[in-house]
């Protein structure tokens, strides 16, 4: 199973689930128009309760992520055209809490730099195969 | 909100021990809700209570919308029971405890039945006075789903299996909460087991309860932080901080665990200048560890004489 959740964790598990998908999405282990299981079957399969499941699902489908089509059942969405500047903001504020988090560590501005670029790189890889 | 299960200042005293204490809890229909305390905490207690099988000295308490007190005890049609030491009559085989079920109950199902007791490997010939302890708890999950039922009552019904038999039970209760909408009231000492399968949580000491909380909100509530001071920590705030539950400090470390938002806890550690705040992972474990030790139920050597009288 591509999920890797941890009941252990303080992040709810159905945000680990949302993480989880989102990025499978994105590093193009889940492709637009493929089939989502079921609510029962993942719940069966990472043995994790169902309602727990049904609200990952919930928020996978508020934030366009996943698309349910009556009685058909559930698709991952083709990526959305977000506003640009909406973007920009929700990113910065993650790329801001990244930076805090270097300065901690000890870590210079280009080296920051040289880390983003080579974790472009690395995607950029995996989304070609 | 619909609940499966209402109970409203019930109180039950066997002699000086009071075992449920003007006790209030809401399970909302369709969760998988577990029940964490102590031994002696009074969880069987409860679970018997809401069966039926003793009867509270005052309150009120209301299954699937139906009084315990109701005399017309048709609404157990609909509850399975799963006690932690099954009582069934011994000379009985298997397949004959089966039968008197679907003659007991007007829902019985026996394709569900014939499932179960294919994933369980139980010997059906067999005399129920021949197996184990666990072989009898699954005979006892079998009958309790075979019944279709709309609540589930387990009182630590994972105790004393196998590991493998474990799982296949706890997916045979997660299959039955996803197939069927059944409400799944379950307690466990198995912290790890629950922390995956259930939705709402609620900790019982003393016959009282300490919370009861959808796990997502208690996960998000409580929150380990480690505080690390330029000098001396300054103890006396740091006890003072509202909502603390726990802490315990090593030189200029401070570890506090604390009930609250994250952004107002962090507002108020912003006065003490610490010169670091760190979250840390807070698991169920130790969520109720915590508040264990909060409640003055004491671990390790300088807390024996609080842990014993506890436990009587």
């Amino acid at each position: 199973m591509w999920l890797d959740i941890n009941p252990r964790l303080s992040t709810p598990i159905y945000q680990q689930l949302v993480d989880g998908v989102k990025e499978a999405i994105a590093q193009g282990m889940l492709l637009p128009g493929e089939r989502m299981p079921t609510v029962r079957k993942l719940a069966l399969e990472l043995s994790l309760n169902p309602n727990t499941v049904a609200k990952a699902y919930q928020k996978l489908e508020q934030e366009g992520i996943i698309e349910t089509m009556r009685s058909r059942g559930t698709y991952i969405a083709s990526p959305s055209v977000v506003d640009k500047e909406l973007a920009h903001k929700r990113l910065g504020r993650l790329i801001e809490k990244v930076l805090v988090e270097a300065y901690h560590l000890g870590l210079s501005p280009a080296e920051v730099k040289q880390l983003v670029a080579d974790k472009l790189d690395e995607w950029e890889v995996r989304g070609r195969k | 909100m619909d609940f499966a299960i209402e109970t409203r200042a019930l109180n039950k005293s066997f002699g000086k021990l009071k075992a449920i204490d003007d006790l209030y809890l809401a399970v909302p229909a369709g969760s998988i809700f577990g029940l964490i305390g102590p031994n002696g905490a009074g969880k069987s207690t409860l679970i018997q209570i809401l069966v039926g099988i003793i009867l509270p000295d005052s309150g009120e308490g209301f299954i699937l919308g139906r009084n315990i007190r109701e005399k017309d005890g048709s609404i157990r049609n609909r509850v399975g029971y799963v006690p932690d030491v099954p009582v069934m009559y011994p000379s009985f085989s298997v397949a004959e405890m089966y039968r008197l079920g679907s003659k007991l109950y007007p829902f019985w199902d026996w394709e569900r039945c014939k499932q179960l007791q294919k994933s369980f490997h139980l010997p059906e010939g067999q005399r129920l006075c021949n197996l184990s302890r666990g072989e009898k708890v699954q005979v006892a999950l079998v009958m309790a789903l075979a019944m279709r039922p709309r609540l589930l009552l387990l009182d630590e019904p994972t105790a004393g299996l196998d590991p493998v038999v474990r799982r296949s039970f706890l997916q045979a209760i997660i299959e039955e909460a996803a197939s069927n909408g059944t409400t799944v009231f379950y307690s466990s000492h198995n912290l790890k087991d629950l922390e995956q399968r259930v939705d709402h949580i609620a900790a019982l000491n003393q016959g009282r309860i300490m919370f009861s909380h959808s796990l997502d909100e208690l996960k998000e509530s409580v929150h380990r932080l480690q505080l690390i001071f330029a000098g001396e920590p300054p103890v006396d705030e740091i006890k003072s901080l509202p909502g603390l539950v726990d802490w315990e400090s090593m030189g200029r470390v401070v570890i506090i665990t604390i009930t609250g938002h994250i952004d107002y806890i962090c507002s108020q550690l912003v006065a003490l200048n610490p010169e670091l705040v760190k979250e840390q992972n807070l698991d169920l474990e130790s969520i109720f560890v915590a508040f264990m030790k909060a409640e003055g139920y004491c671990f390790g050597s300088e807390g024996l004489g609080a842990t014993s009288e506890v436990m009587k």
